[in-house]
This record gives C-alpha cells, sequence and structure tokens, in this order.
C-alpha cells in the first residue's frame, strides 16, 4: 500500500476555507454524517461523536450573535479597524463562526440574539453585518 | 508511586525586568535550588517553559540553563502550553519523579515580553487562541475573554462591580507582595473609571504584560528528606485536561470544561473535598477568569463567584481566600513563568514567609492554572507537610 492510498483526507484545507470566503462567497464546513453536527472549524473527527465520516458542506451565511465583546486594543492585522465588534454567530444552519463587525464601535451598536448577515469582502477575516 | 514534594520555589519581581529571560531563569533556578537544600548536581531533568521565547530570538533554552546551572549533562526539554507551560512543566516532573524515574526536578518558567509594544505584544497573545479561526477573524486575547464574559453577565447577571471587586481584592494581596508587579491598592472607582480594552473588560479587569521567572525544585523525598531546608508541600495531586480548542465550538460559553474535568480529577487523586482547600492560587488573567475558575472547580455555584467575590468571601480573611499572591491580575502574568510563581505563593504561605496576605494555619492548598482559553489547564493540590 502507498502512503496516498492511507492518507487521511480532511474534507477541506485551511486554505481552501479561507479561499471560499474570501474569493468564491460562501462559507464552507464539515457536518457529521453520523451525527449531523456542524463546524467550520477544520477537523479530522467529529468532536460529538467521534465518526469520522464528515461531508464538506456550505453554510449558512446568516445568523445571531452569540456573544461578542468589543476591541479597543487590536492586532497588527486590525489596526486600521479598531474599534470593532469580535463576534461568535451562530448561522441559521446550526454551526457557529468566529466574525467581525467593522460598523459596531461600542456595545451600544450590537447585543447578543442581534441578527446579522455575512459580506464578502477583500479585508482580512470574515465580516458580519446587522440585518437591520 | 512515589511521593512528590515541592522543596524550593523561588521567583523575581514581575514587571519590566532589564536583562534577558535566560538570565531570569537561571537566576531564580539557582535561588530554588539554594533555598531547597539539594545541590545542582541531584537534578535530574530540567523541565523549561518560554512560549514567547522567540520574541527574544531565543528557543532550545533548556542547555543554556543547565550549563549556566554546572550541570550541562543533565536532560532539558522545553514545555508549552500557553498561560499553563509552567505548571504543565511540573506536572512532567511530577510525573517522572512519581514514576521513579528521576528523584529531582527544576521546573522553571520565564518571559521576556516589555521589549514588545503593546500592539506587536497583543499579536503575539493571539498566537495562544486558533489564529485561522479566530485570531484572523478578530479576537484578540482580551477579546475572547471579554466574549466569555458578555456571555456570562447576560445569563446570570454578573455585574461590573462583581468583576471590580475581584480586582480590587488582588490588588490588596499584591500590595504585600514583594515579588508583585503591581503594588498599590486601587479602589472600587479607580476599576470602574479605567479605559475599556474589550468591552465588558476594562483596563483593571486585565493582567498586565509581565516579565519573569519562577522557578520550582521537586523531589522525591525517600531520597532528600533529611537535605531540605524548607518546610515542604507534597504534591497530593497533580491533573491536567483539555477543552475544545476554539471558543466558537463550544456548547457553553459561561464555563471553561478543562477546569471542572482537572479540578475533579484533582480532588480525587488527593482523596480531599472542596472543603478541605485552605485557599487557592487560581488563573485570573481577567476577572472573568476568576470567577469562571471558581465555578467550574465547583467551590460556588455556577453565576455565584461574582456575588461571593463582592461579599469579600474571597479575600484573605474571608470565608475561601483566593489569590492571596495577588493573581495575574496584580502579581502579574509573565505567561510561562505564572504556574510556577504559583506555587512560589504555597511555598511563602507554608514557610510563614506571606506577612500581611497570610492565610492563617493553611494546610492544603489548590493552584490552577489555564492554557489559553481553557484550551488546556492544570490542577495541583498541595498539603503543608
Ligand atoms: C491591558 C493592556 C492592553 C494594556 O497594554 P499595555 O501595553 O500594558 O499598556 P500601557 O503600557 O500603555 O500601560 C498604560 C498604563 O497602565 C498600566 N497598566 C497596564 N496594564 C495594566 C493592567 N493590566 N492593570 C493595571 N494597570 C495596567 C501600566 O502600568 C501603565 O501605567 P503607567 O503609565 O503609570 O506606567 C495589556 O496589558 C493586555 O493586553 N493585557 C492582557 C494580556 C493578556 O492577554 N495576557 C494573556 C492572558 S492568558
Ligand atoms: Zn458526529
Amino acid at each position: 500500500m502507498t502512503m496516498s492510498e492511507t492518507a487521511v483526507k480532511p474534507q477541506y484545507t485551511i486554505n481552501e476555507f479561507e479561499h471560499a470566503y474570501q474569493e468564491d462567497g460562501k462559507i464552507i464546513g464539515q457536518e457529521c454524517t453520523s451525527c449531523h453536527h456542524r463546524m467550520a472549524t477544520q477537523i479530522l473527527v467529529c468532536v460529538k461523536c467521534g465518526s469520522s465520516k464528515l461531508a464538506s458542506v456550505q453554510l449558512a451565511t446568516e445568523g445571531v450573535v452569540r456573544s461578542f465583546s468589543i476591541q479597543n486594543v487590536p492586532s497588527d492585522e486590525f489596526i486600521n479597524d479598531a474599534p470593532y465588534a469580535y463576534a461568535l454567530v451562530q448561522l441559521s444552519d446550526g454551526a457557529v463562526v468566529s466574525g467581525w463587525l467593522p460598523e459596531a464601535k461600542s456595545e451600544k451598536d450590537i447585543e447578543i440574539g442581534d441578527k446579522v448577515q455575512w459580506k464578502k469582502s477583500y479585508k482580512v477575516g470574515m465580516i458580519f453585518e446587522k440585518v437591520k | 508511586m512515589e511521593e512528590v514534594w515541592v522543596a524550593g520555589a523561588a521567583m523575581n519581581r514581575f514587571g519590566k525586568v532589564p536583562g534577558m529571560g535566560r538570565e531570569m531563569a537561571a537566576n531564580v533556578s539557582l535561588e530554588a535550588i539554594e533555598k531547597s537544600g539539594i545541590s545542582p548536581k541531584d537534578i535530574g531533568y530540567t523541565f523549561i517553559s518560554n512560549a514567547f521565547g522567540i520574541s527574544e530570538r531565543q528557543a532550545h533554552l533548556g542547555p543554556l540553563i543547565n550549563t549556566s546551572l554546572g550541570i550541562p549533562e543533565v536532560p532539558s526539554a522545553t514545555i508549552e502550553s500557553a498561560c499553563s507551560s509552567s505548571s504543565a512543566a511540573l506536572h512532567e516532573a511530577f510525573v517522572h519523579i512519581a514514576g521513579g524515574f528521576i528523584d529531582a526536578a527544576l521546573v522553571v518558567g520565564v518571559e521576556k515580553l516589555s521589549h514588545l509594544e503593546t500592539l506587536a505584544a497583543t499579536s503575539y497573545f493571539a498566537m495562544g487562541a486558533d489564529y485561522a479561526f479566530e485570531s484572523k477573524n478578530g479576537a484578540t486575547f482580551p477579546g475572547l475573554y471579554a466574549t466569555l464574559a458578555t456571555a456570562h453577565m447576560k445569563k446570570y447577571g454578573t455585574k461590573h462591580e462583581e468583576l471590580g471587586a475581584i480586582a480590587v481584592k488582588n490588588h490588596v494581596n499584591a500590595s504585600s507582595n514583594p515579588h508583585a508587579h503591581f503594588q498599590k491598592p486601587i479602589s472600587m472607582e479607580t476599576y470602574l473609571n479605567s479605559p475599556m480594552v474589550s468591552f465588558p473588560l476594562k483596563l483593571y479587569d486585565c493582567c498586565p504584560f509581565s516579565d519573569g521567572a519562577a522557578a520550582v525544585v521537586v523531589v522525591n523525598p525517600a531520597k532528600f528528606k533529611k537535605d531540605l531546608k524548607e518546610v515542604p508541600a507534597a504534591i497530593r495531586a497533580s491533573a491536567r485536561a483539555g477543552s475544545i480548542a476554539a471558543l466558537q465550538d463550544r456548547t457553553d460559553l459561561t464555563a471553561i470544561p478543562a477546569s471542572r474535568l482537572a479540578a475533579d480529577k484533582a480532588l480525587h487523586q488527593a482523596k480531599v473535598e472542596h472543603k478541605d482547600i485552605d485557599f487557592m492560587e487560581v488563573h485570573d488573567c481577567f476577572t472573568i477568569a476568576e470567577v469562571l475558575a471558581m465555578e467550574d472547580m465547583g467551590f460556588f455555584a455556577k453565576g455565584t463567584a461574582g456575588k461571593a467575590a463582592a461579599e469579600g468571601q474571597t479575600r484573605v480573611d474571608g470565608k475561601l481566600p483566593v489569590n492571596p499572591s495577588g493573581g495575574l491580575k496584580a502579581k502579574g502574568h509573565p505567561v510561562s513563568a505564572t504556574g510556577a510563581a504559583q506555587i512560589v505563593e504555597v511555598m511563602e504561605q507554608f514557610n510563614g514567609r506571606a506577612g500581611k496576605r497570610e492565610v492563617k494555619g493553611a494546610e492544603y492548598a489548590l493552584a490552577h492554572n489555564v492554557g489559553a482559553t481553557g484550551g488546556s489547564c492544570s490542577v495541583h493540590i498541595l498539603q503543608r507537610v
């Protein structure tokens, strides 16, 4: 048996995940074919049930804010964007992703439970906007 | 399994420390060995922690320290587990001695950060998170704990004033700790008026960027009991656990699963109950982290630890003193030195050198050290011998 026959293949590489939201206009994730748990973070084995039978899926692009914080002290990649909100977004199909809201400059601009929509952007990371 | 005792521990004053990390590490190592009563030649293994050594263009610190201590032939390894690095190193030392492989070990953690600007340091610290999925999407380190704080405040009604009580307490405790980064008490007003770093966390909710080093000497008493100069601390439990790495993949945003798992294991190992613990050093990189630690380890019901702190239950003279050293918040947090520094406080307490922050008659102490947002966690339980 050669290496390539036995090697584990992830559903997507981290590069492909990033390419999908940066270039292809979609958020991709995996769904466990046994327990249907959905996750965007690249994994090889389901964290819920231990199954390695995962399928690559396209995730929803709208959801609600599970929690958030407002960054006044950014890292170098966000130096020109602070303050902004970092949020954990529960997408409407169940997966949770990290994203940021350039428009949310203080806690008055965002609340847990707010409806948000992903927006393709040339900037770093996944940007969300509040749905009015 | 062999018994494992802490025989000596030392740290420098945390804060802005001149010189290089390797120098600090060597200095506190020799001090800890001298305090213990054994000699450098007795060390069977050196476990080093220096998560951000790369900021000084330095890796492979072990041989440098061992050479400096005159024991170049002794094996060494670097143990990295983000902010819980040196408690992970202590766990390795424990396992080696308990398993009978060696009779004595040196554990040393060190970090040099003050040569970095706020921006560079914040960028380094973000490395402890999941870069591709969290940091690249806007998470900073304070931001991730702030996200936990937002969820905790929403679910349990935890108040700024409760987090503030923790900051005020830890600054009071640090004011009688000559090794602490900050040695001035602060008022609730100062806390409430401090600038927002990452809503809902203010400047005084955060631990500072600190330089510092701490070292711990652990021995098998069957071999070294007669040589010891300090009141030793027997390690009754050395437990570690993990949680899902990224916050986005966790079901509960108001708890750190690894804290509960490690504490459960530790209490079981030590055959003690919550009520037996006389004081704890917990991982308060942010005030909310102290709330989570107290709740997740089962010392307070979920949603009640903030109130308990506000009532004074965790002050040095309270029912369960938490962070008599001043904690990461006020003693300072040189990432990889923190786990070992918690053990230094235990030894100061057991040897009657804690002065105004002494927890009278303490027999059992618990040390809780979290890596990043809880991807890793160590809990040690120590008993005064
Ligand atoms: C809060 C934070 C952003 C401040 O950044 P900084 O680079 O230290 O800020 P500055 O150097 O501008 O400090 C401004 C002043 O506030 C003080 N200060 C800084 N951090 C402080 C803190 N956490 N608590 C109290 N005072 C603090 C400084 O001593 C300084 O006072 P001075 O002007 O009298 O000397 C930074 O300390 C931080 O990010 N802390 C968290 C670190 C972290 O994430 N650790 C990992 C956790 S596991
Ligand atoms: Zn599954």
